[in-house]
């Protein structure tokens, strides 16, 4: 099972996190890692995401 | 998520999705194994940090790296009068996003060209394409058969302004980012980072 698959559960924005259910087991994330500002000011139905490295010197 | 999606991601570089849970659970699985995975490099320790970007095909977006007020304001008015459409100005912890507020989906292709050469008549982007492609292969002529470490590699990307300066595909207005830019007219779009670096990397929408 993808994380496509999951159901999609709930967003707590008190407790600024949300939980989906993933082979039967419940996962919690945060959200302050998450900007949602852009959906707003975009307001698109139809969107995308890309996930990429950025390398950084310690 | 599953363990094929991250060995892809790590030998690509990169990830899409249309499922945003599923992009910042990927980020956080990327981030715990990079930190089990430094590179070394001439006694230097580096570590890639993953972020979530949101993918923008139907409008114009410039990225300024600083927090100059008056350049923002210089780069807005310059171009919302060479689009005929407005941006909102979008300021970040390192410096502003200017995002078109009309969608420009059917110009895209020649207004993406014309942020970094104004001048540029319709009908004339797929030219400039070309020219900005072969500097690219030039570049990468000009690297062949040499061994860089990745660090090297990383300030010859940075140079790549330059080069598109001294060979004439630029006469942009006010600073900003060019290999965005660039990065725009190559893959057709732009990815705005929306994961924040640290918990005060916030975003707030601002009037110039």
């Amino acid at each position: 099972m993808s994380f496509e698959d999951m159901d999609y559960l709930e967003i707590d924005y008190d407790s600024s996190t949300f939980t989906i259910l993933k082979e039967g087991k419940f996962y919690t994330y945060d959200i302050n890692s998450e900007i949602y500002l852009l959906d707003k000011i975009l307001d698109s139905g139809n969107v995308e995401y890309e996930i990429y490295g950025q390398e950084r010197q310690l | 998520m599953n363990e094929k999606e991250i060995s892809d991601t790590l030998l690509f570089g990169r990830f899409a999705t249309r499922n945003k849970s599923k992009a910042f659970a990927l980020k956080e699985e990327l981030d715990k194994r990079s930190k089990e995975a430094i590179r070394q490099e001439n006694g230097k320790q580096y570590l890639t940090e993953w972020r979530v970007g949101y993918v923008i095909r139907d409008r114009i977006v410039i990225e300024i790296d600083s927090h100059d007020i008056e350049n923002v304001r210089k780069v807005n008015s310059f171009y919302s009068n060479l689009y005929q459409s407005p941006f909102t100005v979008v300021k970040t912890m390192h410096g502003f996003h200017l995002i078109q507020k009309q969608e420009c989906k059917d110009t895209f292709e020649y207004n993406a060209c014309r942020l970094l050469y104004p001048t540029l008549k319709h009908g004339e982007e797929k030219g400039y394409r070309e020219a900005i492609y072969n500097l690219n292969q030039k570049l990468k002529q000009e690297r062949e058969g040499k061994e860089f470490t990745k660090t090297q590699l990383q300030a010859m990307a940075k140079e790549v302004p330059n080069r598109l300066k001294a060979d004439g595909l630029f006469c942009g207005h006010g600073e900003f980012d060019i290999l965005h830019a660039l990065n725009g007219i190559g893959r057709d779009r732009y990815v705005l980072r929306i994961s924040k670096k640290t918990p005060e990397d916030n975003m707030e929408v601002i009037n110039i």
